[in-house]
């Protein structure tokens, strides 16, 4: 039995770049939840640059990669440059898998 | 002694759906109370129905009901405040009454009405003793306060029973529409195609939602195509999107198609339909062409969803398929195909993220687990393939799962 986290989104927000350490399971129970609270981070930063961090993600799904396609979209729209935090694990394996590793930037 | 409204009373009642309940500890802690405030031996919550009195709580009387007439309760719900009779022996109202006249001999009644929300008198909160005895303004004060309280207690017990059956109306009424649009979006049987055999499963996590997987076999000038698919997301918004795009690959694999070229049409359409732009589907579409011989030739292209597996007659498992992007969110996405020679006795099975999660567990990310499964039934029939994965879904489906194998017969 895999040991549930509880997902959640910390923002850290400099002038250089606006941080977001996403942790948990990152399904369809909390894709709304990722996608709010990035769009008004990226809505709010005056920050060039967003991370979003997942590497403490234990689980995602097709949802959770709907999130990161819409904030990948968001920042774009906003001229901000969007990097994610990835290592091999669940977020990887899925990016690799659903073949759109390359349609995002990594830190 | 018949109340004015007495066919609505009686509605009420019945509506309150407390008659000829099992005893229940709030109402016994308020007779009882109401007795020892009172000072008295006896006190009741009863309910007047049409022709008896029945009694929700009876503290210090061993007696579950009696009949309306000659009930002093039936008097009690005339009145919309306190009906009291202190020495009911000589008052004129009850003398003659056979339960002050007989063996009971009761000397003394305060009854208060159970009035609803709506102004029935359900029945009454009342005291009594076999003496004749005064009582305080206070103590009538007290016993109408309790009185309340039952009622209060009643119009919460309506309102909870009244959620809960709204609800189970209401998840009854999703599940119906949630199984008949799902059933609208998978094919009813599995075709017949000369020298291949179909299995396929589905299990839905939540059966008030749509799930957002989905399989189909189109049979083909050639053979047939074969698809599983995942679209992301639940509900109408996913059903939807599913139903769009089993239709057009339905209508593409009518002739002149590869799979690759399929879901180049595919993503095209999706993303110019006006679907909401930000959903798309994951899938893996095969061209299985029987051969002259007793094999067939395989072609897969994949749209950002697992690879599927070929499981040889020999035991061996292999995955097919390039790496290829989701289908549905970008326009210059490019598919690309991957061919194998199936002979026969070969299986090749198709699946969804969640019939790997529900194998292998969330913390797994390859398809180990599915190989394990998959090599001690090699060779097998498409259905005991099928079985043997079913077998191997944990209880714990926490997403859709759908998988689908076609096997070289």
């Amino acid at each position: 039995m895999t040991q549930e986290l509880p997902f959640g989104v910390a923002v850290h927000n400099d002038d250089n770049c606006l941080r977001l350490d996403v942790s948990g399971e990152l399904d369809i129970a909390f894709e709304q939840d990722l996608v709010e609270r990035a769009r008004d981070a990226i809505a709010a930063t005056k920050a060039p640059t967003v991370v979003i961090d997942l590497r403490r993600v234990s689980f995602i799904d097709s949802s959770g990669l709907r999130a990161l396609l819409v904030c990948r979209d968001t920042a774009k729209e906003r001229g901000v440059a969007l990097l994610l935090a990835v290592e091999d694990g669940p977020v990887g394996r899925l990016l690799e898998v659903a073949g759109v590793r390359d349609w995002f930037d990594y830190e | 002694m018949i109340p004015a409204n007495e066919a609505q009373r009686l509605a009420a009642v019945r509506r309150y759906d407390v008659l000829d309940t099992p005893p229940d500890g709030a109402f016994e802690r308020i007779t009882a109370l109401a007795a020892r405030l009172l000072d008295v031996p006896i006190s009741i919550v009863s309910i007047v129905d049409t022709d008896r009195i029945w009694f929700k709580s009876h503290h210090g009387l061993d007696v579950e009901q009696i009949d309306r007439e000659p009930g002093l309760c039936a008097s009690a719900i005339l009145h919309d405040g306190p009906w009291l009779v202190t020495d009911a022996k000589s008052d004129p109202r009850t003398l003659a009454n056979p339960l002050v006249a007989g063996d009971f001999g009761l000397g003394f009644y305060a009854g208060v009405p159970l009035t609803t929300h709506d102004g029935y008198n359900l029945g009454t909160l009342c005291v009594i003793d076999q003496h004749a005895r005064e009582v305080s303004e206070e103590q009538v004060a007290n016993l109408s306060d309790l009185a309340a309280l039952v009622m209060d207690e009643l119009e919460l017990r309506l309102s909870a029973r009244t959620t809960v059956n709204l609800e189970a109306e209401l998840r009854r009424g999703a599940e119906d529409v949630a199984s008949t649009l799902q059933q609208s979006l998978l094919p009813p049987t599995l075709p017949d195609v000369k020298g291949l055999e179909f299995a396929a499963r589905y299990h839905v996590a939540n059966r008030e939602q749509v799930g957002g997987d989905f399989y189909d076999v189109i049979p083909t000038d050639a053979g047939c195509a074969v698809v599983v698919g995942d679209a992301c997301g639940k509900g109408t918004m996913a059903a939807a999107l599913t139903g769009t795009a089993r239709w057009t690959l339905r209508t593409v694999v009518l002739r002149d198609w590869t799979p690759a070229d399929a879901l180049t049409r595919l993503n095209d359409v999706l993303i110019r339909s006006g679907h909401d732009p930000e959903r798309y589907v994951t899938l893996a579409l095969a061209a299985i062409r029987p051969t002259d011989g007793d094999g067939a030739e395989l072609t897969v292209a994949l749209g950002g969803h697992p690879r599927p597996l070929i499981v040889r007659e020999d035991g061996r498992v292999e995955a097919i398929g390039s790496v290829a992007p989701i289908v549905g969110w970008q326009a210059d996405a490019a598919f690309t195909e991957s061919a194998a020679s199936l002979s026969s006795g070969d299986a090749l099975l198709m699946f969804t993220d969640g019939a790997l999660e529900a194998v292998a567990g969330r913390s797994e990310t390859d398809d180990t687990a599915l190989r394990a499964v998959l090599g001690p039934v090699a060779g097998r029939s498409a259905d005991e393939i099928a079985d043997a994965l079913d077998a191997a879904l944990g209880s714990d489906i926490r997403d859709d799962a759908a998988f689908l194998v076609a096997r070289v017969s």
